[in-house]
């Protein structure tokens, strides 16, 4: 069996997905990054590989924060941005979708889609308010589980007035609420109303947010921020089956279609690479003004992969078969 | 010999070099910016002013490191903060106890010679004649960056090695800084055009041409813009800035003293849109990106420092005519808190949407054609 | 014919005299709610999320005015005095505001003020017959440029001073920013209210006798370009040096992000720790938290009767 390989290497989870080439999804994995990108990658192969018996890996796309790394690791046919990946598979999901809402762990965007291509997007870096990590970080400090605290805020049935600008003074005032005895249900679907308040006027400001609408990331499995979606859009909201994986489903969706229309075979280095470990170092290159921070990746001594570096100085010795021409975009 | 310095803004160092050692002066180029130099005007910076004060406050304090004992700089009469730029640094500098000196060169109230009878103080030897000369040799440097910039960011794109060009840059600006006389300089000048135009490239008629508009440090600072010119050149696009050095100065300088309305042609272009005067260069912006859509550009990408006013109100009426004109604008608000990684992303997906909706028009052309 | 002005930015300069002038043309006026958080928010909703909160809740009080008036009067103050600017923001406003709220376009009553022109009766003139509104041929309204005790600023610096009670052993602070964010109780989370409650005489920028006008601002090496800045360090050189009341520490509102104030700021706490005098600021956003700022300003006016009791240990 063929499978093309889709990765979305995100700061808080990494994603991967196996698509055959009728563009069905054969098998799906999320798991945390905890803070390596490499390692996770790695250990999602390996049970991924595991799971699946008598394949061939036809292509390799990456997508996500981490995706030049991990792209250059791999040999991936194709290193895209997270922005496009989750449009492609939204509109491969469903075809007439206008509007996507994408909140992940680091950050949150907003992407148009008009007659299929993407007309417009917003992405939010800058705050963590209103992203997977604040609402984790909220859930255990109210020793609650994730799915526990959306559930709980869809039951709220006066959400108070929470401040949903800035993740400090969101916490704050919900502490103070708490202090002041309003039932904690109220307070979450405050907090969820907020940062929906918060990412409508963030990213949404001046666009048109035309349904049909599709909600996606991890964040997606949240029932409150759901609710409180729907109700200031006034309109349904679709979450798909694949709501956590869809950035590694675009990228698998990408790279098909790519090496199709080029008639090209894939350059990934096979699952060898994730038997063992991988060590990473860095040092400021003071070869120019640019002070570029240099990344080298070694596997059993060996360099690699190498990455950060401007003018490729670096990267150069790492010596390769087919290493230009990565179509990176 | 005094020691001079002034802020970093491109590649306007080459020509300043050569403008104040013509004059006898012994100029001191601040350090190129890094990390180091934001973060040291970080510290003594204001939080909410522009970001170019905090970098040129850092190079300041790297310069002055390096024996530099006198700032030279431009005045302004706003509305945009940088008229103040001086008056401010002046004070945090010597609260900070950096004993400099500060030359703010203010556009003359009633004759250019005034600009002459405050840089006179500095250099009592020198007459007007050699002032003009220095200006000259400095011109002419300033001259050729931006012929070699133009032309340089239409080769870029297209190619066939990448990093040839980055190559031929870095050496053209090295000889050009070099170059002692106006014989040299224009040999630089012709031979960096002709290294430009031998580098082997992979012609592509359908490349992306995008437009690139702003606050001028942040459209002309590669060190603070992420080289966003080199990096879309590399994935591809053809970049179009709207600011060049030497014109700019030469708009300023002479175009505002000899023909005052100069900038009429922009007013016209931005007055559906926005009918005021904002200062900085918020008139500029809206009106080059009307004029981006009547030329047929992909896209246009606005830069801007966070909190900058002009570009702010700029900000707020683009959407209006991105929508009325059928053009995509992307604006990438940066200070020292914006991420390489999330302006990369930024720019990766507006060029994948300028690729789409340019491949559908070219498709519903055909169409077009073949049905009508 | 029903004249809206709506309750933000130089309202709390020139408010009476709008009213005034368009009383005096025969129409009606109807001046927006005080701010609160409907206004606010309705703001927020739509403008772009880089403008500063002033302008956002400017942009709140057009849209409380629209169904409620024919006309609604967008003051364009370019410049109000010679070689003095008061913010981008300010010059690109009927722009800002026909892009945020294009549906009422045909309501703006626009009143530009500046470059050339800056007398404000003659320009309230002229935007009167743009539209058709008949002026009358005399008028005895004064120049607005003097500020001559007639503004809503004093009247609300009045009403809470006058329930300070009368004792002189309260402590005075001098407050610092612009006009509106020092009156406008919606924007500083009733910031005077908490002030006199708490029984502390304040001074603020409008305070200042017309003669002292100038005189902290002549004082800078550059002439400043933006009249809210001039006004300021006015105020603040006032404070400091002939108010004839000991002023024992200075609270600077701001917007969050405002720009002018970034460096007018900067420049007035230079000369307020030069004078050895406690300083606090404050930036304010469109969060509800009234409680992060009212422990701030609790701490700072502690620190002040404790400076008063022990002068010389506490260092500042």
């Amino acid at each position: 069996m063929k499978y093309y390989l889709g990765i979305d290497i995100g700061s808080v989870s990494t994603n991967i997905v196996f698509m055959n080439a009728q563009k069905e999804l054969a098998a799906k994995l999320y798991i945390r990054s905890q803070g390596d990108p490499v390692g996770s990658v790695q250990r999602g192969l390996s049970q991924m590989a595991k799971t699946l018996k008598d394949f061939e890996i036809a292509g390799v796309g990456v997508t996500g924060s981490g995706r030049l790394l991990i792209g250059k690791l791999l040999g991936a046919d194709l290193i895209k941005n997270e922005i496009t990946a989750h449009a492609v598979a939204c509109v491969h999901v469903m075809p007439e979708v206008q509007t996507v809402i994408e909140i992940g762990g680091q950050d949150s965007k907003l992407i148009l889609i008009r007659d299929g291509i993407v007309s417009d997007f917003a992405m939010n870096t800058v705050c963590a308010a209103g992203t997977g990590s604040f609402l984790d970080q909220q859930a255990a400090r109210l020793n609650l589980h994730v799915a526990e605290l959306g559930e709980k805020a869809a039951k709220g049935r006066h959400p108070v007035r929470i401040a949903g600008r800035c993740a400090v003074f969101a916490e704050s005032d919900m502490i103070h609420k708490q202090q002041m005895g309003h039932p904690l249900e109220d307070i979450l679907a405050g907090l969820c109303n907020a940062l929906v308040r918060n990412f409508i006027n963030n990213l949404g400001k001046g666009k048109e947010l035309k349904p049909p609408f599709i909600f996606q990331g991890g964040v997606a499995a949240n029932l409150g921020i759901r609710r409180a979606f729907e109700e200031a859009l006034g309109d349904r909201i679709l979450v798909p089956e694949d709501y956590e994986v869809m950035g590694a489903l675009g990228a698998a969706l990408l790279v098909r279609d790519e090496l199709l229309y080029q008639k090209k075979t894939t350059r990934f280095k096979g699952f060898q690479f994730i038997n063992e470990p991988v060590t990473t170092s860095s040092f400021d290159c003071e070869g120019c003004a640019n002070q570029c921070e240099v990344v080298e990746l070694r596997q059993a001594n060996i360099l690699i992969a190498c990455l950060g570096d401007r003018c490729n100085k670096w990267s150069q010795r790492v010596i390769e078969i087919s290493e230009p021409n990565i179509q990176v975009g | 010999m005094l020691k001079v310095t002034f802020a970093h803004m491109g590649n306007s160092y080459i020509p300043f070099r050569t403008l104040l050692s013509e004059l006898g002066l012994d100029p001191v180029v601040p350090p190129p910016i890094t990390r180091r130099t934001i973060t040291l005007g970080l510290k003594l910076a204001p939080e909410f002013v522009c970001f170019p004060l905090k970098v040129n406050l850092g190079n300041y304090v790297e310069a002055i490191e390096s024996g530099a004992e006198c700032i030279f700089m431009a005045g302004g009469v706003g509305p945009c903060r940088f008229g103040y730029y001086g008056e401010l640094q002046r004070e945090i500098l010597h609260q900070a106890n950096y004993p400099v000196e500060f030359l703010v060169l203010e556009a003359p109230k009633t004759h250019w010679t005034e600009l002459w009878d405050k840089i006179k103080r500095y250099v009592p030897k020198h007459r007007l004649v050699d002032l003009f000369n220095a200006a000259r040799l400095a011109w002419l440097k300033a001259k050729a960056l931006d012929d070699f910039d133009d032309l340089l960011n239409r080769i870029r794109p297209l190619e066939k090695w990448p990093g040839t060009t980055t190559k031929v840059q870095t050496a053209f600006y090295r000889a050009l800084d070099e170059a002692g006389m106006i014989r040299d300089i224009h040999i630089v000048h012709q031979r960096g055009l002709e290294e430009l135009r031998a580098i082997a490239i992979t012609p592509d008629d359908s490349v992306l041409r995008i437009i690139l508009l702003g606050e001028i440090y942040m459209v002309l600072e590669p060190q603070v813009n992420f080289q966003i010119e080199r990096v879309l050149g590399e994935m591809g696009v053809e970049v179009s800035r709207t600011i060049y050095f030497a014109r700019w100065v030469y708009e300023t300088l002479f175009l505002s003293l000899v023909k005052p309305d100069w900038r009429k042609k922009y007013d016209l272009l931005a007055k559906p849109y926005l009918s005021n005067f904002v200062g900085g260069h918020g008139i500029e912006t809206v009106a080059y990106t009307v004029k981006a859509a009547a030329n047929n550009y992909h896209g246009v990408i606005e830069l801007a420092p966070f909190t900058c006013m002009p570009e702010i109100v700029a900000m707020q009426v683009l959407p209006e005519v991105s929508r009325k004109l059928s053009i995509p604008v992307l604006s990438v608000i940066i200070d020292e808190h914006a991420a390489e990684a999330g302006v990369r992303t930024r720019l990766e997906a507006f060029i994948d949407l300028l690729k789409h909706r340019h491949w559908k028009n070219e498709a519903d052309k055909r169409h077009f054609i073949r049905t009508g | 014919m029903k004249i809206g002005i709506p309750r933000g930015l130089l309202y709390y300069w020139y408010g009476h005299l709008w009213e005034e002038f368009w009383q005096e043309c025969g129409c009606e006026t109807v001046v927006s709610a005080s701010t609160d958080h409907q206004i606010m928010l309705s703001g927020i909703k739509v403008a772009l999320d880089e403008l500063c909160l002033p302008m956002k809740i400017f942009i709140g009080h057009i849209k409380w005015l629209a169904p409620v008036t024919d006309l609604i009067m967008i003051p364009h103050l370019i410049k109000i005095e010679k070689d003095a600017y008061i913010c981008p923001k300010f010059m690109g406003l009927p722009d800002l505001v026909r892009h945020t709220l294009p549906a009422l376009r045909n309501q703006f009553l626009v009143v530009k003020v500046g470059p050339k022109n800056i007398d404000m009766i003659q320009c309230l003139r002229s935007a009167a017959s743009r539209k058709g509104i008949k002026t009358p041929s005399k008028n005895n309204l004064v120049d607005s440029s003097k500020q001559t005790g007639n503004s809503p600023a004093l009247t609300i610096c009045n009403t809470y001073r006058n329930s300070l009670p009368g004792n002189e052993s309260t402590l005075t602070i001098g407050l610092l920013g612009h006009p509106y964010c020092l009156y406008d109780a919606g924007f500083n989370l009733n910031f005077l209210q908490i002030l006199t409650e708490n029984q502390i005489n304040f001074l603020t920028p409008e305070m200042i006798p017309p003669e002292f006008q100038g005189v902290g601002s002549g004082k800078l090496n550059k002439k400043m370009f933006w009249t809210l800045g001039r006004s300021q360090l006015d105020s603040l050189d006032w404070m400091l040096r002939d108010s004839g009341v000991k002023v024992d520490g200075f609270i600077h509102l701001t917007p969050f992000a405002c720009g002018l104030e970034a460096i007018i700021g900067d420049m007035m706490e230079r000369r307020i720790k030069a004078a050895g005098k406690p300083f606090l600021r404050l930036n304010l956003e469109e969060h509800s938290g009234e409680a992060g700022i009212i422990t701030r300003l609790e701490a700072f006016i502690s620190l002040l009767q404790y400076r008063e009791r022990v002068p010389k240990k506490v260092p500042c």
